[in-house]
């Protein structure tokens, strides 16, 4: 089938059917997984789900396109305040959450288009994007940080200042139940897997190539005759809106958000995340960002204070030892091993 | 013959230092043109203001009749100007095939497929591998960077140096890959040193000194030209 070959295209690990079946076989483990854990486990679980999205856009926008963002976690900001706003506004309403959902993507992207068009268009230099998109995300954690008094408010929702925006509606399908433990987690798992395959699906087309062709030299794609201008605004906002979906996931599993999720701390964690996994591996972002997250989790509901700490040395360590990320170099290890996929 | 590529009194200058004078140059439609001259006499600052990799201080360019001197460097490409480096820019990381669909654009056009097609063979250059480009042996790196530049489907190609570091066997089937192209109607620019190599290919050869262009004329012409000798001897 063509679409399975073009799965198996070649720029992600896995290329082969057999190396393909242990990312099936990863998937399947996610959807077989709440069988062995509780309503309330898998809830917290979901957590480390809804993060994923956030993980494959700086993916996409680092790894494959060579352009370093910090900007993610402002879309992803963005996407749950809007959520939280439309969908707060309109609780009761039949299919508001999902209105909710579609404004929130919505205005993420915007906000990105308008970021980009200055970044691309004005043709700053590579470098420097780094620093201005970094500014951008603190500029908005600044501005949120201040809108505490009940004047900062639209409708009936408060933005609420550092406390952050509370009581977000959670996830519901028109006149069913809210979304809680196994439903959420399915609904985070289904919405992660659609994101990854058709990603996936995208970065091994032949428009994957000219993305992965502007990292490997931008000014050579151009006199190729690519107007790389509009190529790395449309990958920009693509990677915004992978971002602003981990957004609503967040605010759909804990009912609020806090402008500490647009800070500086935040702002590094796709960024390890990527860089652990191996950036320009989509499934080792996958894998890294669930199992980094979890264990940031796990650290920290352990009444742990230095769980930032033991992440940051442990992303050193990885980054010193695993070059190329510790998924990628543990999966090139076995495969070389055992003879069973070509290089990547 | 009608004129393809046309320069009008083109400057530039870094820094007060002058890199190009008042470059004319006019060249023909499928026409083969060497350009040469001493290290610093401005043969790649042209070319690269000719591909908007550097912008001209004043002056204009013309292809194909149309004033192209304020387009972008994507535009300039989808209208035929092609240019193969002189330092080697294929993409490393990426195979020979992905090299090569890059360069097509996605679309496929039957002439330029079937020109390259010829050049592959007469270069006995296997174009679907999937070697990865920073593996191929130098010559065939110099190769897949022209055979890139034809299959973008340029009419004109600037090659900068592209028997540098090739044997003497090599550089005779660049030359022969060189006079394919002009069979099928493309016009070629290149800049060189080798003159054995210029011996075969060029009718009419350039000679650029100090960011200006010094004489213009046949091979032979050039060769029996004092002034030129002593540039190139540093008299």
């Amino acid at each position: 089938m063509n679409l399975l070959k073009l799965f198996l295209g070649p720029r992600d690990l896995g290329q082969t059917k057999a190396s393909g079946l242990v990312i099936a076989a990863f998937v399947l483990f996610l959807f077989a997984l709440p069988a062995l854990i509780s309503d309330y486990e898998a809830m917290n679980f979901a957590y480390f789900l809804a993060n994923v999205p956030l993980g494959l856009s700086m993916a996409l926008i680092w790894g494959y396109c060579g352009v370093l963002s910090f900007g993610q976690v402002a879309f992803f900001g963005i996407a749950g305040y809007f959520y939280g706003m439309v969908a707060g506004n309109m609780v009761g309403i039949p299919g508001s959450e999902i209105i909710g959902v579609f404004t929130a993507v919505g205005m993420s992207v915007f906000v990105s288009a308008i970021l980009a068009y200055f970044l691309f268009f004005a043709r700053v230099e590579n470098w420097i994007i780094p620093v201005i998109t970094l500014v951008f995300t603190l500029l908005l954690e600044t501005f949120l940080a201040q809108t505490a008094g009940y004047q900062w408010r639209v409708g009936t929702v408060l933005l609420g200042g550092y406390n952050g925006m509370t009581g977000i509606p959670s996830m519901r399908f028109f006149s069913g139940d809210p979304l809680y433990g196994y439903s959420f987690y399915y609904y985070a798992l289904g919405f992660v897997t659609i994101l990854f395959v058709g990603l996936r699906l995208f970065i091994n087309s032949k428009y994957g190539l000219v993305v992965v062709a502007m990292r490997e030299d931008l000014q050579r794609t151009e006199l190729l005759g690519y107007d790389v201008r509009v190529w790395q605004f449309g990958v920009f906002l693509l990677a915004a809106a992978l971002a602003s979906f981990s957004g609503i996931l967040y605010v759909q599993w804990g009912n609020y958000i806090t402008p500490t999720q647009l800070g500086l701390v935040a702002a590094a964690q796709p960024v390890i995340w990527a860089a652990i996994g191996g950036r320009s591996s989509l499934f080792a972002v996958f894998v890294a960002t669930v199992l980094m997250t979890w264990f940031a989790f796990t650290l920290s509901t352990q009444g742990n204070q230095l769980s930032l700490v033991f992440i940051g040395a442990a992303t050193v360590v990885a980054i010193m030892l695993f070059k190329d990320g510790v998924v990628v170099s543990i999966w090139k290890k076995v495969s070389a091993l055992i003879g069973a996929d070509r290089k990547t | 013959m009608e004129t393809i590529l046309r320069t009008h009194n083109l400057n530039k200058n870094f820094g007060g230092v002058p890199a190009l004078v008042d470059v004319n140059l006019a060249i023909k439609q499928n026409e083969i043109r060497c350009l040469i001259g001493p290290n610093g006499a401005g043969k790649s600052t042209l070319f690269k203001v000719l591909c908007c990799l550097i912008k001209p201080d004043s002056g204009t360019i013309e292809l194909n009749g149309e004033d192209i001197t304020r387009i972008s460097p994507s535009a300039r490409a989808r209208r035929g100007l092609g240019l193969a480096f002189q330092t080697i820019s294929a993409y490393g990381q990426l195979s020979v095939k992905e090299n090569l669909l890059i360069a097509s654009r996605m679309h496929s056009l039957t002439q330029t497929n079937e020109l390259v097609e010829e050049i592959a063979d007469q270069l006995d250059f296997d174009m679907n591998r999937s070697t990865s480009a920073s593996e191929l042996p130098h010559h065939e790196l110099q190769w897949l960077e022209i055979l890139m530049v034809i299959k973008n489907g340029a009419t004109v190609g600037l090659l900068d140096e592209p028997t540098a570091g090739l044997a003497e066997r090599e550089t005779e089937m660049t030359a022969n890959t060189i006079k394919i192209c002009q069979q099928h109607g493309l016009t070629i620019l290149v800049v060189e040193h080798d003159l054995k190599f210029i011996k075969q290919i060029a009718e009419t050869v350039t000679v650029m000194q100090q960011g200006g262009v010094f004489f213009e004329g046949s091979l032979q012409a050039v060769l029996d030209n004092e002034d030129v000798k002593n540039i190139y001897l540093g008299r």
